[in-house]
């Protein structure tokens, strides 16, 4: 049953494969069309608008306190946490979306081979839960 | 050849012009990725325009009242002033982050809009991945957010892109299991496929965990209240938006204001029914009212509907702290978005769903 993944890319399959490619180029125009568009606003903003800048209006805005030095600096390690974790499931997602397409046609044996993907990966993140990596630590 | 292509071709064909097939295409294409960016600016602008009647009407003001009956054409005023205010870059700014900010999160908005089924027909791209192609380009905000947070080199900007970033992104495996969870039902990503495998029952009713899961998330990955921690104005001036003037302001803020949009948008293809009518078939009134027209109405009052329900929740509901939001996508949303994941394949491979 684990053949039903593999399509040969011969006949049909790669005529489908070339008319797939060929729906997304029009994404690729629109990404050029919207940049364009924002561009030209842009530009009519830089025309329309009058040019009076002074050295306090283009310092920093912090609520009219005296400006900070500015925001280079570590960023909480906590974060890194969140988006290691984010990026452990975001690769088991993509592992799930192409099962979840084929997954009528397939029989068990892919079926307990992603359960075991999945269990392994949660097991994981229980571990993760249990060691506290996840709580804020400001709270602490 | 879609409708437009042949409508182009026949348009140039009666002023004698003869073009060739992949002119038309392109020239199709083109008009087609201007009207998709005219739609999401125009939806924005209006909805910055409703939601504060909404917001008045909740809190027995009148709201804007004064350009035009009802104030109806204030956000052309909001438009006009904006695009006429000074643009000013901040002196510490680290000038190329600080600039593609808005270009990245504009550009990325717009191309999310483009695998939308606003009928059969009424679609910008039918590419196979329709889904996956909402999800991948709505996975790029935080690059957005981090880009303006940083590159602002304001401190209040920096917490607000990090915050936003870090919502965005724990937000997203949830979403990413309910769109799964979908997608085992149907068996295809293609968008009007899903929309199509909800004839007869809508994906609200075997889905309704999915539903209530994606509407939470969608909320916080979209940055709207009670989620909007990146720009919570109370603690930071308004988060990674704070050194923004003029129309890039006018960018920032239209495009978080179509998410509202978006959002109903995304629910109505996933969960209910898309551009088609409740009760089976089309509602004969609307039909012989609105002609061709139907398929699209429906989806726009639908989305109309769950757009004023996300206002709704933006007025009612008070702020969240960014750490318990964070748990709870994390400690609650993830856990039940696969224990429905789960559910759902267990329901398909029985034979009780799909």
């Amino acid at each position: 049953m684990a053949g039903a993944i593999r399509e040969p890319l011969v006949g049909a399959n790669r005529k489908r494969m070339a008319s797939d490619v060929l729906a997304y180029l029009p994404m690729a125009i629109l990404a050029v069309v919207a940049f364009l568009l924002v561009y030209v606003t842009l530009v009519g903003n830089k025309f329309l608008s009058p040019k009076r800048g002074s050295v306090s209006k283009l310092t920093n805005y912090e609520c009219g306190e005296k400006a900070t030095p500015g925001a280079r600096g570590p960023i909480d390690v906590q974060y890194y946490m969140y988006i290691l974790t984010f990026l452990i499931f975001d690769v088991e997602a993509m592992f799930l979306i192409p099962f979840s397409i084929k997954f009528k046609e397939l029989g068990w044996g892919p079926i307990v081979a992603i359960t075991v993907f999945v269990t392994l990966i949660l097991v994981g993140f229980l571990w993760e839960i249990k060691k506290k990596l996840l709580n804020w630590r400001a709270l602490e | 050849m879609d409708p437009l292509a042949t409508f182009i071709a026949g348009l140039l064909a009666s002023l004698g012009l003869k073009v060739p097939d992949w002119v038309a295409m392109g020239l199709s294409w083109v008009i087609g990725s201007v009207i998709v960016f005219t739609i999401v600016l125009a939806i924005g602008g209006v909805f910055t325009y409703a939601f504060r009647k909404i917001f008045a009407r909740m809190g027995h003001r009148p709201g804007p009242n004064r350009v035009g009956p009802g104030g109806i054409l204030q956000f052309l005023a909001d438009g006009a002033k904006l695009i006429s205010k000074e643009d000013i870059r901040p002196a510490k700014a680290d000038r190329m982050a600080w600039t593609a900010a808005v270009y990245v999160s504009v550009v990325f908005t717009v191309m999310a809009w483009a695998p939308l089924p606003w009928s059969e027909q009424a679609i910008f791209t039918n590419a196979g991945a329709g889904v996956l192609l909402i999800l991948a380009m709505g996975a790029i905000a935080p690059l957005a957010e981090m880009l303006a947070g940083w590159g602002s080199n304001n401190k209040y900007s920096l917490f607000g892109g990090v915050r936003a970033a870090a919502l965005d992104v724990s937000y997203e495996i949830p979403m990413l299991f309910c769109v799964a969870s979908i997608v085992l039902m149907v068996g295809s990503l293609d968008t009007n496929a899903i929309v199509r495998g909800q004839h007869g029952v809508w994906f609200v009713l075997p889905q309704i965990i999915g539903f209530v899961i994606f509407f939470i998330t969608a909320l916080a990955k979209a940055g709207l209240a009670p989620t909007d921690l990146a720009e919570s104005e109370s603690e930071l001036v308004s988060g990674f938006v704070t050194e923004y003037s003029g129309m890039r302001f006018g960018f920032l803020f239209v495009v978080l204001f179509s998410q509202a949009f978006f959002i109903g948008a995304m629910m109505t293809m996933l969960y209910l029914g898309g551009w088609q009518a409740p009760f089976g078939d089309q509602l004969p009134i609307l039909n012989t009212f609105a002609g061709p027209f139907t398929a699209p109405l429906w989806f726009v009052l639908k989305c109309g509907l769950l757009s004023f329900v996300v206002f709704w929740v933006w007025v009612s509901l008070p702020r969240v702290r960014v750490d318990q939001y964070l748990a709870t996508a994390w400690k609650v949303m993830l856990p039940l978005s696969i224990a429905n994941f789960v559910l759902t394949a267990v329901l398909v491979k029985t034979g009780v769903l799909g």
